[in-house]
């Protein structure tokens, strides 16, 4: 177990910090804004000033993790080349949206496999080649194929294929993303490659700047969902960083008001959000809907909608907070939620896997197996095997699906949000 | 209802009535098919054309159109567009006769959807019925196999542009064809049965069924308030009192699996929100029972569905079943040939692997 002397949570904004709140190992919070920063044009000198000026040089950081939002939103539109995999050919009409403003290239080829994982349609490798001859280097591609998160063998084969025939800048294959929706799956492999570039390189400034103020700290980035994951992963699943700002700000009011269960709120700029604490974790679901309508394979907090008009839906235990009206000591009023959010989320992690089970033998197998994969994903972000709990751990079936498939769901964490900054208690990360 | 064009309102309504009517399934599909039927409306300038059933020649053919699903959902495995009109082609080949008219398999989800997408594809009119009234998970149990009606010959195509012709007629081994040539399709059949007469359909069908979900939609669509949405939902559909209530606990797998049903059970476990009754719902592809308080207020054949507490959207069981939500519970009753003794043992609780006098049925 490591104690955790402080961690410190970095909302970034066009570039540059808009406000790193320090939580210390007594609760206590300390907060410097943008305003309070020397001028910079550089995102890595930014961090390092913010985290020098919450004293990070001279202190014992468990842990730093940063909202993404801004800067992902604002990554620049690539170019994707999105290869689906299906039995047939679906009509140009029920292409989804493009975002990121990324132009996106497609591409289709034969191939699939059913709910058994078993061959629907074997993968036309000829085929795949003809089209792997018309990808430019340099390429980000997003491979998605029907019934990849059963078996995933067509999406692999065929990053295989292309990645032999071209350099290529990124491969995202959809199965990362274990939702039965091909076009949810789609949709979110294009939008992953189109930010992995703009990852690679924040997670290299960000790194820069952490290890010259604070070398001995772990680095995170916040997730959709209201969690943190480890930086190092951020160039490969930049799409969990979308959207963090939300959930963050949930959290960080959670954590203003000691909110461990039932529902939160908060009052922003842009209107009133309504999540749910749920265990000191954020409720959170498989996808999450961006503005336009787009939907993707990536976790985000449960919203619940706030303008009944007939009594309802009236939400009686909820908590609303607004930050520039509530705190007490140690926490101050006009406190970046954001930041506060990130600074205590806990490291989590889900486990989705789609399973064949034909006893009860195989269900408690199927489950624990699910839990051992999120505790090692944990361990090995720096959690304490004693650390880690499962808010949520289930084997479901599929309305009209086969009997012997099922879904196995298991959401781990390290590190309970609110809890973080309850005085005199012993953390672990 | 007389024969009429529906207009894109119409079609919008039908589909939110249809997602409303069964909330088992994720709406995803459901939708895109409603956003794709609106597509082609308005590159045509046309809608599809229902028409009441006595309209028709007794003697014309008539037959069901729906999904049957083992394995991948339509969401993964998603269909090209032209599967329905392929399987009413190969029917009307083995038959050696036009259809005059189609009807859902069953008047709700994604499948009320499809007959109007394939009647636009085909200029073929659907039918103001269907033979559920509902969702019920096997397509042995529909009211026109209780009127001893054959199923087939069924046509069908895959998510794989296979295709079958099956010469069954036993609707029960008509199901578990169908079911087993949807797997092996890769998830899904597009189906084509139930071939019959326009007097058939009158007098075994479940009619009116399109004009209720249009009145369903209609409802749910307009921007009312929620209190007075309940209202003309309970005068339309004879609804219990809706219960609105926070999920507490899910439980995957709760029960033994019926050995003929597809998909597992499960079940959920609500606090309503008001009086803090404990509400409990067995789901196995169809939410099947809601106990209050250990007494049954609803069970299958009653339709049982969900909204959002907040303002009366639709949700579904695979969307909106988390832990925190609040949902509104409505259950009201089905057709009533479900409710004849021979309705009971095909579709009621025990046809569901529900023991009878297990529960108690709340009194009302």
């Amino acid at each position: 177990m490591t104690t955790v002397s402080m961690r410190i949570g970095v909302r970034l904004g066009n570039g540059l910090v808009v406000a790193a709140v320090a939580v210390d190992a007594d609760g206590a919070v300390r907060q410097v804004l943008r305003a309070d920063l020397p001028a910079r044009r550089s995102l890595t000198a930014s961090v390092a000033d913010a985290l020098r000026a919450l004293d990070a040089h001279d202190q014992d950081v468990s842990a730093v993790v940063f909202d993404l939002s801004d800067p992902i939103l604002r990554a620049p539109g690539r170019a994707v080349v999105s290869l689906r995999i299906t039995p047939r050919r679906l009509p140009d009409r029920s292409e989804p949206h493009q975002v990121q403003s990324a132009s996106v290239h497609r591409a289709w080829v034969r191939g699939g496999h059913n709910a058994l994982g078993e061959d629907l349609v074997g993968l036309d490798e000829d085929a795949l080649r003809a089209v792997a001859g018309t990808i430019p280097a340099g390429a980000h591609l997003a491979v998605t194929a029907a019934g990849a998160t059963v078996n995933p063998e067509h999406e692999h084969r065929a990053a295989e294929i292309v990645r032999a025939a071209v350099d290529l800048a990124a491969v995202t294959e959809s199965h990362w993303f274990p939702v039965d929706s091909l076009h949810v799956r789609e949709q979110t492999a294009i939008t992953n490659s189109a930010l992995v570039s703009t990852a690679e390189e924040l997670t290299s400034r960000l790194g820069d700047a952490v290890r010259a103020v604070a070398p001995g700290a772990r680095m995170f980035f916040s997730t959709t969902e209201g969690g943190a994951a480890p930086l190092t992963r951020l160039p490969d699943r930049p799409v969990h960083a979308i959207r963090a700002t939300t959930a963050n700000e949930l959290l960080g009011a959670a954590a203003l008001v000691r909110r461990t269960e039932g529902p939160i709120g908060i009052v922003g700029a842009d209107g009133t959000h309504v999540g749910e604490m749920v265990a000191g974790v954020l409720s959170s679901r498989a996808t999450t809907s961006l503005p336009d309508g787009t939907v993707l394979a990536v976790g985000s907090p449960h919203l619940l909608p706030l303008d009944d008009t007939s009594g309802h839906g009236a939400i009686d235990d909820l908590r609303l907070v607004d930050a520039e009206r509530d705190g007490s000591e140690p926490l101050p009023t006009g406190i970046d939620l954001a930041a506060l959010g990130a600074a205590v989320a806990p490291v989590s992690t889900w486990y989705h896997r789609t399973e064949v089970v034909r006893t009860a033998a195989d269900v408690d197998r199927v489950l624990r197996a699910g839990e051992s994969a999120v505790r090692m994903t944990l361990v090995a972000a720096g959690a304490s095997p004693a650390a880690v709990r499962f808010p949520e751990s289930r084997v479901l079936g599929s309305s009209y699906g086969l009997a012997e498939v099922v879904h196995v769901r298991v959401r781990g964490v390290a590190g309970a949000a609110p809890a973080l900054l309850a005085p005199a208690t012993g953390r672990a990360m | 209802m007389t024969r009429r064009v529906l207009d894109v309102a119409d079609v919008r309504h039908i589909a939110t009535g249809a997602m409303f009517v069964s909330c088992a399934l994720d709406h995803e599909t459901g939708a895109r098919h409603r956003d794709e039927l609106v597509r082609l409306m308005e590159e045509r300038g046309t809608g599809p054309v229902l028409v009441s059933v006595d309209e028709l020649d007794p003697e014309a053919l008539t037959a069901a159109v729906g999904f049957v699903n083992n394995g991948l959902p339509i969401s993964e495995m998603i269909p090209v567009g032209d599967e329905f009109d392929i399987a009413v082609e190969l029917l009307q080949e083995r038959l050696g006769v036009r259809l005059a008219g189609i009807f859902p398999l069953a008047a709700a989800t994604v499948n009320a959807v499809v007959p109007l997408l394939t009647s636009l594809h085909t200029g073929i009119p659907v039918i103001d019925a269907d033979p559920m009234g509902r969702v019920l998970p096997l397509v042995s149990q529909t009211t026109l196999a209780l009127a001893g009606k054959n199923a087939g010959p069924v046509a069908l195509t895959g998510p794989t542009g296979e295709r079958a012709v099956i010469d069954v007629t036993d609707p029960v081994r008509t199901d578990r064809i169908e079911r087993a040539l949807a797997g092996e399709f890769g998830g899904w059949a597009a189906t084509a049965s139930y071939p019959g007469t326009a007097r058939d359909l009158a007098e075994a069908g479940v009619l009116g069924s399109y004009s209720r979900l249009l009145e369903i939609g209609r409802i749910l669509d307009a921007p009312r308030r929620v209190h007075d949405k309940y209202a003309a939902l309970t005068r339309l559909l004879q609804l219990r009192k809706p219960i609105s209530a926070r999920v507490v606990e899910i439980e995957g797998l709760s029960r033994p699996a019926s050995p003929e049903q597809p998909d597992r059970p499960w079940s959920v476990t609500l606090v309503e929100e008001t009086r803090g009754r404990i509400i409990r719902l067995e789901l196995q592809n169809e939410i099947l029972m809601m106990l209050v308080d250990g007494a049954v207020e609803a069970i299958i054949p009653d339709i049982i569905t969900i909204l959002r507490a907040a303002d009366a959207g639709l949700a579904s069981v695979v969307d909106d079943i988390w832990v925190g939500n609040r949902l509104t519970l409505f259950s009201f009753p089905a057709a009533p040939q479900w409710y004849t003794a021979d309705g009971l043992r095909m579709a009621g609780p025990a046809a569901m692997q529900f023991l009878a006098g297990e529960h108690r049925r709340r009194a009302r």
